[in-house]
């Protein structure tokens, strides 16, 4: 598939379509993480039909797993997440060959649809923002996109990515460190 | 967090994630629909050999002491009757040796109390007291 056939069915997907008022803290938790679990997997997979997939999977995977033991809601994001981790890793131990190639392709953004929603208001600033965040490094744009949308703590973040939470909140600051230099030395 | 960063972190969390596309939103509620069903049992139960040599031997061993339990079927005398049964008492013996072993490897209960309801000289007592 054409990068712009893939921007095309891109631009017709429809948007949310679940009714998060009727269902279950399942119903729930997509309606509020779906769009950053989506995010996430497309952080991790460079090709979105397959973080759609991801997505997918893993949170069926953790509904499967935990829908009749009790967890509570609070819990859901990290262990979504997780999941989301685990499925893009566990994929790619089963493709070398895949693996290598969405290696290399993970420090550039080809002809991809935007991370975020367009922005009516402040269209410049919002362009530059994704830019900035799109060359961050890997790592710290994971870390980066699981505090700020996936709305988890470092502790979380640690949790999910198998890392110290020292370590998290050093990525943290060091991607906010350098979306501020870039976005100075982009209006100056 | 430093302070220094608030008016970054500020501006980013206005950035809204681009949406999860529809037809994987809508095969996660279409599958959702469904109840989780009492398949991962069994999938437990294979998947985790301790687990499933557990049940397994529970439920041998619960088979075996309930079939000595239960009434003879004839009005025959019982040392007339009991015939094949104590053949295939003595034929279950290493079995239940074997299933003692098992037991004790994985059963929360004693040892002890493995042992005595293995135990030939019990089956034996069972079926002479009867």
């Amino acid at each position: 598939m054409t990068s712009s056939a893939a921007i095309s069915i891109w631009k017709n997907v429809s948007s949310v379509t679940d009714d998060a008022t009727a269902g279950t803290m399942w119903h729930r938790m997509l309606h509020r993480c779906g769009d950053g679990l989506f995010l996430y997997a497309r952080q991790l997979c460079r090709n979105d039909a397959d973080a759609a997939d991801v997505v997918q999977e893993a949170f069926l995977r953790v509904w499967r797993k935990h829908a009749n033991n009790g967890v509570t809601e609070p819990d859901l994001p990290a262990l979504c997440y997780a999941a989301v981790r685990y499925a893009v890793l566990d994929g790619q131990r089963q493709a070398a060959r895949r693996r290598r190639r969405e290696a290399a392709a993970g420090e550039t953004w080809y002809d991809q649809p935007p991370l975020f929603e367009p922005g009516l208001e402040q269209a410049e600033e919002h362009n530059a923002l994704e830019a900035a965040v799109r060359k961050l490094p890997v790592e710290q744009r994971e870390v980066l996109t699981l505090k700020i949308w996936g709305e988890l703590t470092f502790q979380q973040i640690a949790t999910v990515t198998d890392e110290s939470p020292n370590t998290v909140a050093s990525r943290y600051r060091l991607a906010l460190a350098a979306l501020r230099l870039r976005l100075e030395r982009g209006t100056s | 967090m430093n302070k220094e960063f608030d008016p970054l972190e500020h501006r980013l969390s206005h950035l809204r994630p681009a949406h999860l596309p529809a037809p994987a939103r809508q095969r996660i509620l279409h599958e959702m629909q469904h109840p989780v069903t009492g398949h991962g049992v069994i999938v437990w139960l294979l998947g985790h050999r301790a687990g499933f040599s557990a049940a397994l031997a529970g439920a041998f061993s619960l088979a075996v002491v309930v079939g000595l339990h239960s009434p003879p079927r004839s009005t025959h005398p019982a040392s007339h009757v009991d015939q094949p049964v104590f053949a295939a008492s003595n034929a279950l013996s290493p079995s239940l040796a074997f299933l003692e072993e098992r037991l004790t490897a994985v059963s929360p209960i004693g040892a002890n109390a493995v042992a005595a309801l293995c135990s030939p000289s019990m089956l034996t007592n069972v079926q002479n007291g009867r």
